[in-house]
């Protein structure tokens, strides 16, 4: 059932206190269904520092017109055209927004920043521009939607969630379900309609592949035995997390997306997952076993030109590494740290687009000489950029050095194109196993790393609801 | 949006300027040679590692085909 006066225009803005209010507008929706989505919308909203909730109606929804058009439209009796759009706003600022659709499933594309005490843990975050009030905004977070549970189920939702991701960060085409389902190769004829029953593995990784995302795919339970115990699922995850992309993990009847890690003090891992069951920022930590819901597959969507996998680009990295502090010319003194066991210097690699890496290397503390260096060194679009840390350093001084392998050359022989390492830097020529060599800075240099601090810290209570009044807004 | 989810606008990064037409980088000279090689056994490992993280892909395959997701 539609709740009263849906889509009807109202002559001006619909402010409403979040605190006080925010139960009434989402008791608005009720008569949708039940959605623990649309809970966790209003919750995550609160946690992320969110004060007001305009209703914004009747709302054009680019992602939900495609749904209609492709598939709601056959119906004998269609659902409405439009939506209505909830914007979040902080005093002076637009945070997020969510549009509801006229389904019971209906949490349609949503964009919110993480609550508080999710937000360190969060690498996967993309620009979206909103248009409200007149003007456009900027809101920031992971792009989620529910599956509506007809058209698509969970693995579209995700697949669409990747893929809205990587176009507003990365600039990749933008993707509704209908692309996906099109991209899946499980489009019915144009006259005719289907419900989706679901999508195999495989039929996943050619979608992505088919939208422009080729995919990394992973059996969790063989990494670390196909490794030989270099690797964990951990590592391989944390990797493509550290360059702010997302990981998707099949169990065996559901897909989730990791978006973020945090570590315990223990060491232990736990994400930030994405799950169109639950919300976009859900704590979780790896599940094992033969529970249905053990984590059994990774795929991992490249937004980017990316031949060599991180794993390759990694051992490649620090096998140049060890060269340089080896060699006659270097910073030799660095070989017994490197050599020593337990290990005292760390490797952390990520994927970035070189014009990223580059124009933020000033602000890590980089001496100008080493970035001039590395501005000017050729270089490919995306490159996987290995630090080797002291862990026992301050933040601002513990990457020891850096090595930049050239993503899009061969996985089974990465190849290195610059680097640097306490002062001394490095440039690989084509076909030249041995680099040209300068020393720009004498002494001890090091520099911040790229990647933020994921310790698990104690956060803040979240804020909550004044209880629900029996009233819903109209 | 700060690190602590703060509402703020993006540190805005410095502006862009051109650059100074007589600055150079000198990207240095080849000079090969190791008192102290890596040992081959050594070695084998890295390439190893390299070698296997083609085998996960294939595995990953192998897997893809046996999951159904609704």
């Amino acid at each position: 059932m539609l709740p009263p006066n849906w889509g009807q225009p109202h002559p001006g803005p619909r402010r409403f206190d979040l605190v006080n209010d925010g139960m009434a507008v989402r008791e608005r929706y009720r008569p949708l269904a039940d959605s623990a989505q649309l809970d966790e919308v209003f919750d995550v909203a609160l946690g992320a520092g969110a004060t007001s909730v305009f209703i914004d109606r009747p709302y054009v929804d680019f992602d939900y017109r495609s749904d209609l058009s492709h598939f709601y439209g056959r119906a004998f009796r269609p659902p409405p055209e439009t939506t209505e759009r909830l914007i979040f706003t902080s005093e002076h600022d637009v945070l997020g927004i969510a549009v509801i659709r006229p389904l019971p499933q209906q949490v349609g594309r949503t964009l919110l920043p993480p609550p508080q005490e999710e937000s360190r843990y969060v690498t996967c975050r993309c620009d979206m521009p909103v248009h409200a009030f007149g003007f456009e905004w900027k809101v920031r977070g992971y792009p989620f939607s529910s599956q509506d549970g007809e058209y698509g189920v969970c693995a579209h939702a995700a697949i669409w969630s990747i893929a809205r991701y990587h176009h507003l960060r990365f600039r990749t085409d933008r993707q509704t379900i209908s692309g996906i389902i099109e991209a899946a190769g499980l489009r019915e004829r144009p006259d005719k309609t289907a419900r989706s029953d679901g999508l195999y593995g495989f039929d996943i990784i050619r979608a992505f592949r088919g939208i422009g995302l080729p995919a990394l795919q992973y059996d969790i339970a063989n990494i670390p035995a196909i490794s030989n115990y270099t690797e964990t699922a951990a590592s391989v995850i944390c990797r493509y997390l550290n360059s702010g992309i997302p990981v998707a993990v099949l169990s065996s009847n559901h897909m989730l997306v990791l978006i973020g890690y945090g570590e315990e003090a223990s060491g232990e891992i736990f994400y930030i997952v994405s799950d169109d069951n639950l919300g976009a920022y859900q704590r979780m930590k790896i599940v094992t076993g033969t529970t249905p819901d053990a984590w059994k597959m990774l795929i991992v969507p490249q937004p980017g030109r990316m031949h060599v996998n991180g794993e390759a680009a990694e051992a490649r990295a620090e096998e140049v590494f060890e060269d340089r502090v080896r060699a006659n010319a270097g910073p030799g003194h660095l070989l017994a740290e490197w050599l020593a066991t337990p290990r005292v210097l760390l490797v952390r690699t990520y994927a970035t687009p070189s014009t990223a890496y580059v124009s933020g290397m000033a602000a890590r503390g980089v001496p100008d000489q080493i970035c001039h260096h590395h501005v000017y060194a050729p270089k490919a679009n995306w490159l996987w950029v290995a630090e080797v840390q002291d862990p026992t350093r301050e933040e601002d001084e513990r990457v020891v050095g850096e090595i930049a392998v050239d993503a899009t050359s061969l996985q089974l022989d990465p190849s290195p194109v610059f680097g640097n390492i306490d002062g001394w830097a490095y440039l690989w020529h084509p076909g030249d196993e041995e680099p040209s060599v300068i020393e720009l800075v004498t002494g001890s240099v090091r520099y911040r790393s790229a990647l933020g601090d994921r310790s698990e810290q104690a956060a803040a209570a979240p804020p909550a609801f004044a209880p629900y009044g029996g009233t819903p807004v109209d | 949006m700060s690190e602590q989810g703060e509402t703020q606008t993006p540190p805005v990064p410095p502006a862009p300027s051109l650059p100074a037409p007589d600055v150079l980088v000198d990207f240095g000279v080849q000079a090969p040679g190791s008192a102290n090689p890596m040992p081959i056994g050594r070695r084998s490992e890295y390439e190893a590692r390299i070698r296997k993280s083609v085998d996960a892909q294939a595995a990953g395959a192998e897997k893809a085909s046996q999951l159904f997701i609704r």
